[in-house]
């Protein structure tokens, strides 16, 4: 308990590290802007009670927005993550999976369904949080731009990321 | 009351999303209409000592073209000394005090953290209340504009780019004093939108753009950059201008925070008057 404590916090430190200082520096274009900060709360284990999924969101969002001069924008965001994915892995993973306490990672589930799983996560927190950045629809579709964009960049450093932590099982789906 | 309880127990989960998700919009919503800046002026001082660490860091990166921006602009203000002018008059003058007095001073300040790609953009400097930094204050660098002091905490302040959909400069253009306000659009950080110059102003590309002055925050003729492009679309009053910067977002290094001596009694003076304004009616 008190190591899954600790390994959370390492992780926690390590990529705020990452995102703060290396991913904001670099100035690829307007349109991408990529996030990984939000891999803390995907890579929870899948029995962590839900409130306290929502909790973990809502410390992680407030720490993002103390470090990019931002009012509630990312807390929101990760909120919203915090209390879908619970929702996400209850329709998707089966028995054993909860009954092992995974961590919901390549490793464990697969290429696809990981794949899936990073997808429609970075895409809710991109769409939430590029949208309430601009804060009108005036500039709807330079801000749908925007999301898909980063949400792609997002999506594959963070699954190359998975190849370079883990060694993937040959897919057995 | 025993169902109330079952209820709060079943759905809680969701109830505290709900109260987690409404405490985050209402800090946006504040955020957004007032311009608080309490929020950030308290986030300053935790962000602002990590920032200032890597800073120190960056700056041997960099110290070859500051070195070089900080002799051009030595070379500009020797040329600009009292010494450097041939004096025409026979009789010596002195500056009186009592007709000149200074009313713009500058503190110098060094960018910790700046950001140039997302829609909002906001630097944070390493000058604070105590160096008698305050809010509303005007930034601007060696070759122009910056942006505007937002949150202040005791050693650090954050910067409102001009980079970011809430900042709106008055600016002019240089030979024929045609003014209109500055936006930006977005996409480029070297390009910004010239909005509000009627159709019988003759605009070209190159010609110089400033600020006005018809704020308090910067003093006039500062510059911001160039014309970059211009067209006048059939049936419209106002020119579409677009604006070179002057400033180089992307590598910014040091910086200028403007203080105005009179700016309270102006800026009182106009609340003043709208607030009589608005009694009248």
């Amino acid at each position: 308990m008190i190591n899954e404590v600790l390994k959370q916090i390492l992780r926690l430190v390590l990529l705020l590290f990452i995102q703060v200082l290396i991913i904001n520096n670099i100035n690829l274009s307007p349109y991408v802007n990529p996030y990984i900060y939000v891999l803390l709360i995907m890579m929870m284990r899948v029995n962590v009670p839900k409130a306290q999924s929502l909790l973990i969101g809502f410390g992680l969002g407030m720490l993002m927005d103390v470090f990019s001069s931002t009012v509630g924008i990312h807390t929101f965001a990760t909120t919203l993550v915090g209390y879908i994915r619970p929702r996400f892995l209850a329709l998707s993973l089966n028995k054993e999976d909860f009954d092992g306490n995974i961590e919901p990672n390549i490793a464990n589930k697969g290429f696809v369904w990981f794949f899936t799983y990073a997808a429609s996560i970075i895409f809710i927190h991109s769409l939430a949080l590029f949208f309430l950045e601009v804060y009108s629809m005036k500039e709807f579709f330079a801000t749908m731009q925007r999301v898909l964009y980063s949400t792609g960049v997002t999506l594959m450093m963070i699954v190359l990321g998975q190849f370079l932590f883990f060694t993937v099982k040959p897919s057995h789906d | 009351m025993r169902n109330i309880i079952v209820f709060i127990y079943k759905y809680y989960v969701f109830l505290l999303f709900f109260l987690l998700e409404f405490f985050s919009l209402y800090l946006i919503y504040q955020y957004n209409t007032y311009q608080r800046a309490s929020f950030i002026n308290f986030s300053n001082g935790v962000s602002g000592n990590v920032f200032n660490t890597v800073a120190n860091f960056k700056s041997y990166f960099r110290l070859r073209q500051i070195n070089d921006s900080l002799q051009l602009e030595n070379a500009r203000l020797r040329s600009e000394l009292f010494t450097s002018y041939y004096n025409n008059e026979i009789r010596d003058f002195k500056v009186n005090d009592t007709i000149y007095k200074q009313q713009y001073t500058y503190i110098a300040a060094k960018v910790l953290n700046n950001s140039v790609n997302r829609r909002n953009n906001y630097l944070t400097l390493n000058r604070g209340r105590i160096h008698g930094v305050k809010q509303q204050m005007g930034v601007i660098c060696d070759n122009g504009v910056v942006g505007i002091v937002m949150g202040v905490s005791d050693r650090f302040c954050t910067v409102l780019s001009l980079l970011n959909s809430n900042a709106k400069i008055s600016a002019k253009i240089a030979d024929n004093n045609a003014f209109g306000s500055l936006i930006w659009d977005g996409d480029d950080p070297t390009i910004c939108r010239l909005l509000d110059v009627n159709k019988h102003v003759e605009v070209e590309n190159g010609k110089r753009i400033v600020t006005s002055g018809f704020s308090t925050i910067f003093p006039e003729n500062i510059p911001i950059g160039e014309v970059y492009t211009h067209s006048l679309e059939a049936g419209d009053n106002f020119h579409t201008i677009k604006v070179k910067l002057a400033t180089g977002f992307v590598n910014l290094t040091s910086v200028y925070i403007i203080n105005n001596f009179y700016k309270e009694e102006m800026d009182s003076l106009e609340i003043e008057a709208q607030t009589r304004l608005t009694d009248d009616k």
